[in-house]
């Protein structure tokens, strides 16, 4: 484990009786920090009351609160001597208000970052720490990466608190366990690990908690800063874990013993354990009806294959094996080639370049300027290209439908592996024809079988087979079967 | 860190792999050969005729560019020819697609054993391909015939043969199947060059089907009604067309019959093969000239039972024909000996082609008459 | 490293489909004409029972291997021996088998490549799974297992309009059994190498139902056979595919669906390779294992590397396809499958099964 760099050295371990040498001690620590305010309320001449919080932070009500007032008033009235008075501050303001008292200097340098107003009273060796969070957020809007016709239009967002909510209103059990974890020696991150008690497998939690112990980060700022340090295999296109904004998927995933782990500051909550078939559900399945979500499920499974195969196996047939083509089609494929100057791999390869270029520059630019690039790309690429025979036909309408097929995969981190894998495929296919693919098959058929998230196999549970978990994986099964499939694993350890 | 070495090794193996592409070939270094041909030359050798197809360059085309060239090759075997034809392409000759070999007719009678081989060895050529004669003509003419309704001839001939109801592609595996059968006689189709006075136009025709003695040498043809007689005993054909005429001039019908089937019974008498064809199907009138009310039974009777006569009077006379002539079984007939009595036909089949000219082949057909169309009589004969 | 009795199934079927399919349908028809679907019923009933007497033997001792239960059955010595012979020979066909596969996709897809590339490259994909375990391989076989069905009953769907009932028959050809039980042998020898399950039960969890897993796993790739060779029949005849290579290949180079499903061969030699995988990978685990309990090294991952090394050697010696295809196999067939794959396996089973009955408590050294 790296020590955390540069660790906050504090002058003392507690903080004094004298206001004014706190006072001076906090500012040498809040040097050029300009958002930390430090406030005095001076009463009389002989008491001091100092107020330490972060602007933008913490809720300003609470000043103007009257209880507050009265309390402030009448501890500069008692001329700074004796107790701080906690009783009475506690019985009228803890009900709205967590309160309570502390000593040391780091807890308290700490508490006023997490948004706690200090506030420390001359000759008193203690300081008064007001939770009074009421930081600017964002609220629940609809996802905005996760679309789905049919079902809530409701959207984590980057307060943890909103998001645990999101959940819980949906699972109304002290069986939902929300542990909280803070990682990040800078940023402080608070991190939820959320399962279902009786659902999701004990050592499997232990597993989760283990490997979030051994993370050593500086800072967290979003879930993918986890994802790589606990997954299973850094050196895998394949991601070991789900991401989504949805709280309706990540209570699903609760349900079926999955375990959630919620990032403070990202709407996107990590789902574990995964399998390749994941890649195939979406949401809507569950809310449509069972023959459609089968069939589209289908859909999706050719559109898959097609997103990884389709300029591979183009470019194996038309120059290995251009026998498999029917002679009319020959004709067509041969046309349009005639006069291309690049090889077919080259060609395929480049256009698929493109392609990914377009794409990226796509996601990254303004909306406004976005679709002018799609534009340009599609007229400059399918026409001009084609006219000028620099790129054949075919090829254009390869690419594209390539394309199209790899957005049909619902989950997105999920569609990148092949996307990458495509492109290796496209080498060896364009080496050794359609032996070259199957040996790419076989590759990467090892290694997804290889593959492990969090000790459950990669493609469970078609291999190895569980056939009491098959239900939901070629077929979204109807939902009496499902439910029957439920109750059946009810109680069983092994289960997801 | 040791288990990395061999991974490091495998990767850069894979990737070496990956850089070289021996096989790898563009469609514009091929040239598609679509059909082919082969004649016997007068000193013996083999001129090799093969048909490409030329890719249209882009759309400016316009008909101008004939979309298929055809080029020869002469050597002593198929392969010589095919190097020969090859010196003088600039792009690899590519067989996959071949679906079409024509024989000339003095290849055919020189015989055609030695050709086979070359068909079949190669893995690049297909099995599914179709073998024709060309009667009285050579592959040569028959190749450079050009033919307007398809971009290249031979998908024009595959697609007339899809037409008349046979199976495209299974003349190469049938003939080889039926070589290989004791007593067997292969056959293959024929074409023939046909000038029309009419139009003055030279254009194909499919002919009816060669047939091959047992050293593969051709020994004469059926003509088209014989040919379908022929394969209706051997079940290869789905429809046959039967003209008829009525007695004492009254005029003639043509009947379609479909749902062929046909039975071979056998039996050996004293030495004697005595063959007994049962040929049923379903008939469709679809032209009658007598000014007959189909309507009534009686006289549908009376037309099916001329059909009947009809189908076995011209199938007795393609079976003797068969019989007299080529004397080779290509009806199966020894075939279905073997199955009914296979202790008898291990005593004939050495010496089959003899007892098959010998044997007594009697039809009996018992088409019926399923539909008369949409009239009794000639809407103009009341 | 477990298997279930499932993963076991296919990873039989997947051995023993494959290759089989591919080689020895020529023989058969060779040998056994027009009593080639019975010689393949017969050779299928002959591996069964190879299989049978297998997983009787190593079910005698359920948790070892072949290579640690040989000497407690024979004694120490005689038994490594024994285990050693049977090493040698499974790396030699795995070697053998790996050559036969990549002489077939040379044949069938290229010209230039060069054998050594398309050998390595498979051995290369093979030792990514097998490095990972026998449990990997079995995971593999387990998706690749009915992806091949999948593709024979594509196969069978396809060719259905070109299939001829009457080449079917007579069933049993006129110069009577002799031919059908010559004809078998090809078929057989091949199809009894499932006697290698004596190295795989051992990794099974339960073991209540791995005796019928194991004999589904064969039987099945039997039924695939005997359809096969039924198609094959209906379409060529008995005469034929005698004279063929591939009989198989040259079927599926016929098959064409309304003109555009056409040239089906490709497919073949894919479905091929995933088949080869798992035998190659089957044998390559075993033989790295065994020689590892043999020679009592703890990480049989590293004896994989030699172990692969001399698959590779024995692959790349043989000069032409002859070698491979017809003097192997000739030697596996008369030498081999008489002796390593019938009576040894039923002598042990003997032995063994009458010590147990004895009672007598068997002794670590004798």
């Amino acid at each position: 484990m790296i020590p955390s760099r540069n660790p906050v050295s504090y002058p003392r371990e507690t903080i004094g009786a004298h206001l004014s040498e706190n006072e001076a001690m906090l500012r040498q620590l809040f040097e050029h920090c300009f958002d930390v305010v430090f406030q005095r309320v001076d009463l009389s001449e002989e008491c001091l009351i100092l107020m330490v919080y972060v602007d933008g932070l913490i809720d300003k009500n609470v000043f103007a609160s009257p209880l507050f007032q009265s309390w402030v008033a009448e501890k500069a009235g008692a001329g700074g001597k004796g107790a701080v008075d906690y009783p009475v501050l506690k019985e009228h303001f803890a009900v709205v208000r967590p309160i309570r008292n502390e000593s040391r200097v780091q807890e308290i340098v700490e508490s006023v970052l997490r948004a706690e107003l200090a506030v420390f009273v001359d000759g008193e060796p203690e300081a008064i720490l007001l939770e009074t969070s009421g930081m600017e957020h964002r609220g629940v809007e609809e996802p905005a990466n996760e679309v789905a016709i049919r079902g809530p239009r409701e959207s984590f967002t980057e307060t943890l608190q909103i998001n645990t909510s999101l959940v819980r209103r949906r699972i109304q059990t002290p069986h939902l366990k929300l542990e909280p974890v803070v990682l990040g020696t800078f940023s402080k991150t608070r991190i939820v690990i959320a399962y279902v008690e009786g659902e999701a497998r004990p050592d499997l939690i232990g597993l989760v908690k283990q490997r979030l112990a051994g993370i050593q980060l500086d800072v967290v700022l979003e879930s993918g800063y986890i994802e790589e340090l606990i997954e299973d295999r850094t050196f895998s296109p394949f991601p070991q874990m789900m991401n989504t904004e949805r709280p309706d998927i990540v209570t699903a995933s609760l349900m079926e013993g999955r375990i959630a782990i919620m990032t403070d500051g990202t709407p996107q909550v990590l789902i574990l354990p995964i399998t390749f078939w994941t890649a195939f559900q979406a949401v809507e399945d569950y809310y449509e009806r069972f023959i459609y979500a089968t069939l589209i499920r289908w859909t999706r499974f050719v559109l898959f294959a097609i997103s990884l195969y389709l300029p591979s196996l183009y470019v194996a047939i038309t120059t290995f094996h251009p026998q498999l083509l029917p002679t009319n089609f020959l004709q067509n494929i041969t046309s349009a080639r005639e006069g291309v100057p690049f090889p077919g791999v080259i060609e395929a390869l480049l256009m698929e370049f493109l392609f990914e270029g377009l794409r990226e520059a796509g996601v990254r630019l303004p909306k406004a300027v976005g679709s002018a690039v799609s534009i340009v790309g599609a007229l400059v690429i399918g026409e001009a290209a084609v006219k000028a025979g620099i790129v054949s036909a075919p090829m254009v309408i390869i690419v594209s439908l390539t394309g199209i097929a790899s957005f049909a995969i619902p989950r997105y981190n999920m569609s990148i592996p092949f996307r990458i894998l495509r492109f290796p495929l496209l080498l060896s296919s364009g080496a050794l024809g359609l032996f070259g693919i199957a040996m790419g098959t076989l590759l990467i058929l090892t290694h997804m079988a290889r593959l492990e998230s969090f000790g459950v196999p990669y493609l469970s549970p078609i291999a190895p087979f569980q056939p009491d978990q098959i239900k939901d994986v070629l077929i979204r099964a109807p939902r009496r079967k499902i439910n029957s499939l439920k109750a059946t694993l009810a109680g069983r350890p092994r289960r997801r | 860190m040791r288990s990395n070495l061999p991974r490091l090794l495998t990767a850069i193996l894979l990737l070496s792999l990956l850089t070289g592409c021996w096989d790898r070939r563009e469609l514009n270094d091929r040239l598609f050969e679509l059909a082919s041909g082969v004649d016997r030359l007068e000193d013996g050798k083999l001129l090799l005729i093969g048909q490409f197809m030329v890719p249209s360059t882009s759309e400016e085309g316009g008909g101008a560019k004939k979309p298929y060239l055809i080029e020869t090759g002469v050597g002593k075997m198929v392969s010589e020819c095919l190097l020969d034809m090859q010196l003088k392409l600039s792009r690899r000759i590519t067989r996959g697609h071949r679906n079409n070999i024509y024989f000339g007719e003095d290849m055919a009678k020189a015989g055609i054993a030695d050709l086979m081989d070359s068909v079949t060895r190669d893995p690049d050529s297909r099995l599914k391909s179709d073998i024709w004669v060309v009667k009285g003509g050579t592959a040569l003419e028959f190749m450079q015939l050009s033919y307007p309704l398809e971009s290249i001839p031979a998908i024009g001939l595959s697609k007339i043969r899809h037409i008349i109801g046979k199976t495209t592609g299974n003349s190469l595996l049938e003939i080889l199947v039926e070589e290989n059968v004791e007593g067997s006689g292969p056959t293959l189709p024929a074409v023939e060059i046909l000038y029309d006075t009419k139009l003055r136009k030279k254009t194909l025709q499919v002919y009816g089907r060669a047939i091959f003695n047992r050293d593969q040498q051709l020994a004469g043809y059926l003509n088209r009604m014989e040919s379908v007689y022929r394969l209706w005993i051997t079940g290869e054909t789905d429809r046959i067309p039967i003209t008829a005429d009525l007695p004492n001039g009254r005029g003639s019908f043509n009947t379609e019959v479909t749902l062929l089937h046909a039975k071979t019974r056998t039996a050996v008498n004293a030495g004697r093969v005595a063959i007994d064809v049962y040929l049923t199907g379903s008939g469709v009138i679809l032209e009658s000239q007598p000014a007959i009310d189909l309507r009534k039974p009686d006289h549908l009777r009376e037309f099916e039972d001329i059909m009947n006569r009809r189908i076995e009077k011209d199938q007795t006379e393609v079976i003797r024909k068969v019989q007299r002539q080529f004397k080779v079984d290509v009806f199966h007939f020894g075939k279905a000996l073997d199955r009914q009595h296979p202790q008898d036909w291990a005593r004939l089949k050495a010496h089959w082609e003899q007892s098959f000219s010998d044997a007594e082949v009697t039809v009996h057909s018992r088409v019926k008459i399923k539909r008369i169309g949409l009239q009794g009589p000639p809407p103009n004969k009341p | 490293m477990k298997l279930t009795n499932y993963q076991l199934f296919w990873l039989l079927f997947s051995m023993e489909a494959g290759m089989t399919i591919m080689l020895t349908l020529g023989p058969t028809f060779q040998a056994a004409r027009q009593g080639a679907p019975l010689a393949m019923l017969l050779a299928g009933a002959v591996s069964l029972l190879a299989t049978y007497i297998a997983a009787k033997l190593s079910l005698l001792y359920p948790e070892d291997t072949f290579v640690e239960y040989v000497p407690k059955i024979i004694g120490q010595w005689l038994g490594k021996t024994l285990v050693f012979v049977y090493l040698l020979l499974w790396i030699a066909v795995g070697g053998i088998v790996l050559r036969e596969y990549a002489d077939f996709v040379h044949m069938a897809l290229f010209d230039k490549t060069p054998l050594w590339a398309i050998i390595l490259f498979m051995l290369i994909v093979i030792l990514y799974a097998v490095h990972g375990g026998i449990h990997i391989v079995a995971r593999c076989s387990e998706i690749i297992g009915p992806i091949v069905v999948f593709n024979i009953i594509l196969f069978r769907i396809f060719s259905l309009k070109d299939l001829h009932l009457d080449r079917l028959l007579p069933l049993l050809p006129s110069d009577g059994w002799m031919p059908v039980l010559s004809g078998s042998a090809p078929a057989a020898s091949y199809m009894s190498e499932s006697v290698m399950i004596v190295m795989l039960i051992a990794f099974i969890g339960n073991k209540k139902k791995t005796l019928s897993s194991g004999l589904w796993g064969v039987g099945f790739a039997a039924i695939v056979l005997l359809n096969v060779i039924i198609d094959t029949m209906m379409m060529l005849g008995s005469t034929v595919p005698a004279m063929l290579q591939y009989p198989v290949y040259s079927i599926s180079q016929y098959i064409s669906v309304m003109e555009f499903v056409q040239n089906l061969d490709i497919f073949l030699v894919v479905g091929m390779s995933f088949t080869v995988f798992v035998k190659i990978g089957l044998y390559l685990f075993m033989t790295s294992y065994g020689t590892a309990q043999l020679f009592g090294i703890r990480n049989w991952r590293r004896v994989l590397w030699a172990v692969s090394m001399l698959v590779l050697a024995v692959a790349l010696f043989p000069r032409n396809a002859d070698e491979t295809q017809v003097v192997f196999p000739l030697f596996w067939k008369n030498i081999v499958f008489p002796i390593f794959l019938f009576a040894v396996p039923f002598l042990l089973w003997m032995i063994g099964s009458a010590r147990k009955r004895m009672k007598r408590p068997v002794r670590p050294h004798a």
